[in-house]
């Protein structure tokens, strides 16, 4: 059974989208437009935080920063995208970039210039969740967004030691 | 039955550590201490050949009058559960104490009252832990 929200048409997707959408404006309105990345980096942070925390009790042992970044981008990501991370990129001296050609947020925004910047604020949730994921594997970061062509989104994570 | 069950943060300070009253508390808490180096000496010293990438550590050194066993969560939390020799633990239960302390603990990160890092005070973990020292089943 699909349970009554598909009945209706919604699902649990379309209800979270729907609620990121408010928190944007929410924190917008409350704590005006420069703060809100601020804001929803923060919860992002702590639902990442938990995520790992459970989702990783029956995954063997990840050892290797890669590995672990890897983690992020195939399982977190399907987890929270129910898709993949298209690609990655590193440096190999602790620098990460992770595109995902449709990310989830910006898929009904059109391609245009002008709502790049407002784009970010649709990013920021999911920096803070990719950021208490690796905070919880014991990796601390930075991480910022980057768009160039909407819906593609690259984050890049800058990890705070040395790269095993 | 356990004798002392432990939940250490990475950088080894104590979230949790609940003996039997009937045990040396001090002497438990400096089995769980000494135990925190082999823990760490097992997971730096993993070569290619026995890299088990198992959560459950297995038995970390011999003691006379104790089993002490190590498990560390891929979130690097640290459990340590002691054995009485005199009063062991049935067979494989070591996996299934520490089984069910990681998940305790999992739902208490989940509790959005509780801030990670925190000495645990949650009723909830408290209870489940109480009950895997008493050898009764979790509710």
């Amino acid at each position: 059974s699909r349970g009554i929200n598909a009945d209706y048409g919604y699902s649990p997707d379309s209800l979270f989208d729907g609620l990121h959408h408010q928190m944007i404006k929410y924190f917008e309105e409350t704590h005006g437009r420069e703060n809100v990345i601020q804001c929803m980096e923060k919860m992002g942070y702590r639902v990442g935080f938990s995520l790992i925390e459970k989702a990783t009790k029956e995954e063997a042992r990840v050892k290797e920063d890669v590995d672990i970044v890897k983690y992020i981008c195939k399982d977190l990501w399907n987890m929270v995208f129910r898709k993949q991370a298209d690609n990655l990129k590193t440096n190999h001296t602790g620098t990460f970039v992770i595109q995902d050609n449709r990310f989830r947020f910006l898929t009904r925004v059109s391609q245009s210039d002008q709502y790049k910047q407002r784009g970010e604020l649709y990013v920021a949730f999911t920096c803070g969740v990719v950021k208490g994921a690796l905070s919880n594997f014991g990796l601390p970061c930075s991480v910022a967004a980057e768009i160039e062509m909407l819906p593609t989104v690259k984050v890049t994570l800058t990890l705070q030691q040395p790269a095993n | 039955m356990a004798v002392c069950i432990a939940v250490l943060t990475k950088d080894n300070s104590p979230l949790y550590i609940a003996s039997d009253p009937a045990e040396d508390g001090l002497k438990m808490h400096f089995l769980v201490h000494t135990s925190i180096d082999v823990i760490e000496e097992k997971l730096n010293s993993a070569t290619a050949a026995n890299d088990p990438r198992d959560l459950y550590l297995g038995q970390l050194y011999p003691n006379e009058d104790y089993r002490i066993y190590g498990y560390v969560t891929n979130t690097k939390i640290k459990i340590v559960v002691i054995e009485s020799i005199t009063n062991p633990l049935k067979d494989g239960d070591a996996r299934q104490v520490f089984s069910k302390v990681h998940s305790g603990y999992i739902s208490l990160v989940c509790n959005p009252f509780y801030s990670p890092g925190d000495t645990i005070t949650s009723q909830p973990f408290l209870n489940t832990v109480t009950s895997l020292m008493r050898g009764k089943a979790i509710a």
